[in-house]
């Protein structure tokens, strides 16, 4: 039995060690300006005003109001409030204390589902077994598949929501079920109710988190003489960032690879071999509870005690962790919490999700600095995303200037692209119960750049042309939808000032005011009614009129080319 | 007119004008066309590519028997009558190359190292990059009908198109009625002022930049932009959905480089779309034999429609067009209890096309079923020579279009030797 020795232990003396890779910016990049003949609507930095401060004495933050939609978006997934960006112009120095509302908001926990979904890629439309056997017919797919695939990351998600330490993440007795994985597993799930909360499998499984959870195995099933390592690796990728099957394999041509024997013995003695299978065999013996044996019935959703040292035999190994011997899952979760490399790879990961470039070698002192505000913070995500955001490089508004790659702008994933227009407008592209945004089999998921883990294993970083027709009808509807619904609203989302069937002749002020007034909520600036965005939006809702044959069509006209803009895409 | 519109008549100008065959071996590298046809789940090679019959570590499949057609010797099985047929009608064009390694036998990882010679997930695949070298002259330089696509910092050279019709829905605006808010669509005129007007903004936005990285960023936005506008002017000619078939994805990919719409198509073909339908770890025959039969039905659909489709630089598509197709790996060689195969990193890989030396077969298995090492200058196989790696493939490839593959995989050598 592993000893439970206190976590932080040991932790001071942590040497990070980040993927390598030197940044490719140019530290003399160019600066370019608009052509002063055209008037774009909006202009990205119309009313840029003093950004919170330098952040350091060589380069140049973002301006405030898109530092604060920045943060705001990738903390909440939504874009800040009129009153947020009334603080942060009156205060820039506001922006640590709204980083700390936001990220006390209650979105907080789904944004880092949403991010990690990246890295577990758990959400899949294809599980390779028998889901009739489990009676669950009357879900509708989308439901039931949304489940399954959500298990692990909402056990993430009540760790950052609860700010609990990661190491719950693979130590914890609970899990997170609803009322569809409480029909598929066993589970102690309080019968009657619906919706995500703590539960425990009832079937002997040891307590070791997200380790000990049905869903993410089935997401990454293995077969007879893959005997758990798929499992093991995945467990390894996702919780130390060490992906044994990126290491070039050096398949020795002196072995045979069509003798078992042969191929056993190799594992064991040939370099080219022991390199990984020395400690991923001992990794993978942990999960030979999970084996089934009859793909037709439940075996598979549940585990198995008299399993367990099934691997023994199979694997010719006993169950261990880079050396250090273990007999169940629960020991492998700890041993996994206790392991330096498991806050550091989570660091690792909010780095590079927030970012959205990979770590480097650059980062080193960055990165320690982030998972030092972890292990201080008692393993909490909060103080982790808080150090991110707040640093230099998340800060600033050149790509220059830092050791480390600066991202300047990067681009929305089909989920925050989603869910911040839901926000503003109160619409959620969904057919059938399949949310069209994060569906590939029915909807666009891959056609906007999100991974749909089988084809497609990252979000892409820049805008591409299905990218650009998925933004389009995601805000031809939502224009749509919120023009009819401010039309009969008494509290409008966006048409505070005038209703949308007003047309812009009959009170051009009102009509100017509406716009700037959308400018702010959209794109948090503050337009002057004379400024160079305006004539060219009412000459679009003038053009639009002449189409449509009224303000309804006009406005919604207006306002899909508003939430088309690529400042939506880009932040 | 538009560029492909442009493009697309002359091919079909040099059609009528009934060119002859030498005209066709002048393509130029840069007007070189791609469809990859890739076959997730990892196919079995010695149910075609690989007639080990003389090998007793290879279990081969009861019925089938060694031919050589067209120079090739392959598998033949009477109950896959269009494996013999196809290479009875392109085996003169047909290069195999067996042996090839992928390094791995994990599906994910096998597909990228295949597709993009990395493992990483973040390097640009094959048709990626040969699509992105012709951006200039085409609307979605890289689409993806199906299958794994990796496109790496090349994202904006890339297109998938969903498999149901997503990409038709989202052109058509048919995507609207798909949700379950009824919501008002804008008329196709609104729509035209709408993206004239983001047109400008976009061109705009990418004015308004202070760093490299934000130049390219908005610089790919304002080009997608533009390509919108060209995409939705050939939404009344061109059709992008399909039923998952190869022989409607071929039609497709057909008219998207005969448009000059694309450089690069890439095609899936599995069973019933199952995202890894060749991964036949049970009763592999029964699951093999029917694949390839539907495989190689749906390449002669393929090479129909190539040979009767204008091309943009030559009479037809088959004139300059290179179809590749693959599996991320092979299968063991040898059944398992349940008459299966399971993961196995040596593979074989079928190129077809006027730019390769047809006829042919490069590489092979030896005893112990790994891939013999080959001279990259030659082709031919020789104990000093070189593994034949899916990143020799891929450099293959863009030396064929007269891309430098170094920066993408450095330190390789193509095969100088297959290509024609």
């Amino acid at each position: 039995m592993v000893a439970r020795a206190p976590l932080l232990a040991g932790l001071a003396a942590i040497v990070w060690l980040a993927g390598c890779g030197a940044s490719d910016a140019d530290p003399a990049a160019s600066s370019t300006h608009p052509d002063p003949t055209v008037t774009p609507s909006p202009d990205p930095d119309p009313d840029p005003g003093p950004g919170p401060g330098p952040v350091s004495d060589d380069i140049e933050e973002l301006p405030a109001h898109r530092l604060l939609i920045r943060a705001s978006l990738d903390l909440r997934g939504v874009r800040p409030s009129v009153d947020d960006l009334d603080r942060i112009a009156a205060d820039p120095d506001a922006y640590e204390a709204l980083v700390d509302d936001y990220l006390a908001d209650p979105r907080f926990a789904d944004r880092v589902m949403d991010l990690f979904a990246e890295i577990y890629l758990t959400q899949t439309e294809q599980y390779f077994l028998n889901l009739a056997a489990y009676g669950v017919e009357d879900v509708p797919t989308p439901v039931l598949l949304d489940a399954i695939g959500s298990e692990a990351l909402q056990v993430l998600g009540e760790v950052a929501r609860e700010d609990l330490p990661i190491t719950d993440l693979v130590t914890a007795d609970w899990t997170m079920a609803n009322e569809v994985t409480a029909r598929l597993w066993p589970l102690d799930y309080p019968e009657g109710e619906t919706g995500w909360k703590r539960a425990h499998y009832t079937d002997g499984r040891p307590a070791a988190g997200v380790l000990s959870g049905t869903g993410i195995w089935w997401r990454y099933q293995s077969t007879d003489s893959n005997a758990n390592r798929k499992r093991a690796n995945q467990a390894s990728r996702i919780l130390l960032c060490n992906d044994y099957l990126v290491r070039p394999i050096d398949f020795d041509r002196n072995v045979n690879l069509l003798d078992d024997d042969a191929i056993a013995d190799a594992i064991k003695t040939n370099p080219g071999c022991v390199n990984c299978h020395v400690s991923l065999d001992p990794f993978a013996a942990y999960f030979f509870g999970f084996t089934s044996f009859n793909p037709d019935s439940t075996d598979a959703g549940r585990y198995h005690p008299s399993r367990e040292r099934m691997g023994e035999d199979i694997l010719g190994v006993t169950p261990g962790f880079y050396g250090d011997p273990g007999s169940s899952l629960a020991d492998l979760g700890w041993q996994i919490a206790r392991d330096n490399r498991f806050p550091q790879c989570m660091t690792e990961h909010v780095t590079e999700l927030m970012l959205r470039r990979d770590a480097e070698l650059l980062d080193f002192e960055r990165l320690t600095e982030h998972r030092n505000a972890l292990i201080e913070g008692d393993l909490a995500l909060r103080p982790l995303f808080r150090s991110v955001v707040t640093s230099p490089e998340y800060r600033a508004g050149t790509d220059a200037g830092l050791p480390g790659t600066q991202v300047p702008l990067k681009m929305v994933t089909p989920g925050l692209l989603a869910s911040q227009v839901a926000d503003l407008t109160g619409f959620s592209w969904t057919a059938g119960g399949w949310d069209l945004m994060q569906s590939d089999q029915v909807g666009f998921l891959t056609l906007a750049g999100g991974a749909d883990g089988s084809f497609v294993t990252k979000h892409s970083r820049s805008p591409n042309v299905t990218l650009l027709l998925v933004q389009e009808r995601l805000a031809e509807a939502s224009a749509a939808y919120v023009v009819a619904e401010d039309l009969v609203s008494e509290s409008p989302r966006l048409f505070d000032v005038l209703p949308p069937s007003t047309h812009v002749d009959d009170d051009p002020t009102a009509a100017v005011a509406q716009l700037q007034s959308l400018h702010r909520r959209i794109f948090g600036t503050t337009v002057a009614a004379d400024g160079p965005e305006v004539e060219p939006n009412l000459a679009l809702w003038h053009d639009l009129y002449d189409i449509e044959g009224d303000p309804e069509g006009a406005w919604g006209g207006v306002l899909t080319a508003l939430l088309r803009d690529p400042d939506l895409l880009l932040y | 007119m538009h560029r492909r519109q442009f493009l697309a008549g002359a091919g079909a100008a040099l059609a009528a004008l009934g060119l002859p065959l030498a005209a066709r071996a002048a393509t130029s590298p840069t007007d070189r066309k791609f469809v990859f046809v890739f076959n997730p789940g990892g196919w079995d090679p010695t149910r075609v590519f690989a007639p080990e019959f003389s090998n007793p570590n290879v279990s081969m499949e009861a019925g089938a028997a060694r031919a050589t057609v067209s120079g090739i010797p392959i598998v033949d099985h009477p109950a896959r009558p269009s494996v013999r047929a196809f290479f009875e009608a392109f085996g003169s064009q047909s290069l195999v190359l067996n042996g090839v390694m992928v390094r791995s036998i994990a599906h994910e990882i096998c597909s990228m190292i295949m597709m993009t010679g990395s493992s990483s997930g973040l390097s640009p695949d094959w048709p990626a990059i040969l699509g992105y070298a012709d951006r200039s002259r085409t609307t979605l330089p890289s689409l993806v009908l199906g299958g794994p696509s990796y496109p790496g910092d090349l994202g904006v050279a890339v297109a998938r198109t969903g498999n149901n019709g997503q990409l038709e829905a989202l052109l058509s605006g048919s995507a609207l009625d798909m949700s379950d808010v009824a919501v008002r669509e804008i008329s196709r005129p609104a729509e035209n002022v709408i993206d004239r007007y983001l047109q400008r903004r976009a061109a705009a936005r990418a004015l308004g930049t202070k760093s490299e990285l934000e130049a390219a960023l908005t610089g790919d936005l304002s080009a997608a932009m533009d390509e919108v506008m060209d995409l939705k002017d050939l939404r009344y000619t061109m059709d992008f959905s399909t039923d998952g078939t190869l022989t409607q994805q071929a039609q497709v990919a057909a008219q998207a480089l005969s448009l000059g719409v694309s450089r690069t198509v890439t095609l899936a073909h599995g069973n019933g779309g199952a995202a890894f339908g060749w991964d036949t770890h049970a009763d592999n025959d029964n699951g093999q034999s029917p694949l390839f039969e539907d495989l190689f039905s749906g390449l002669l659909s393929l090479m129909a429609a190539l040979q009767g489709t204008p091309g943009t630089s030559a009479p037809t598509l088959a004139d300059e067009t290179t179809v590749v197709v693959l599996s991320e790996m092979g299968r063991t060689p040898l059944l398992n209890e349940v008459l299966g195969k399971d993961h196995w990193p040596y593979t074989s890989v079928l190129m077809v096309g006027p730019h390769v030396t047809g006829g042919r077969v490069v590489g092979g298995f030896d005893d112990a079923y790994y891939g013999k090492l080959v001279d990259p200058a030659s082709g031919d196989v020789t104990s000093s020579g070189e593994v034949l790696s899916a990143e020799m493939v891929g450099a293959t490839l863009l030396q064929m279009a007269d891309i430098d593959p170094e920066p993408y995989v450095s330190g390789v050598v193509p095969l100088a030797g297959v290509l024609s």
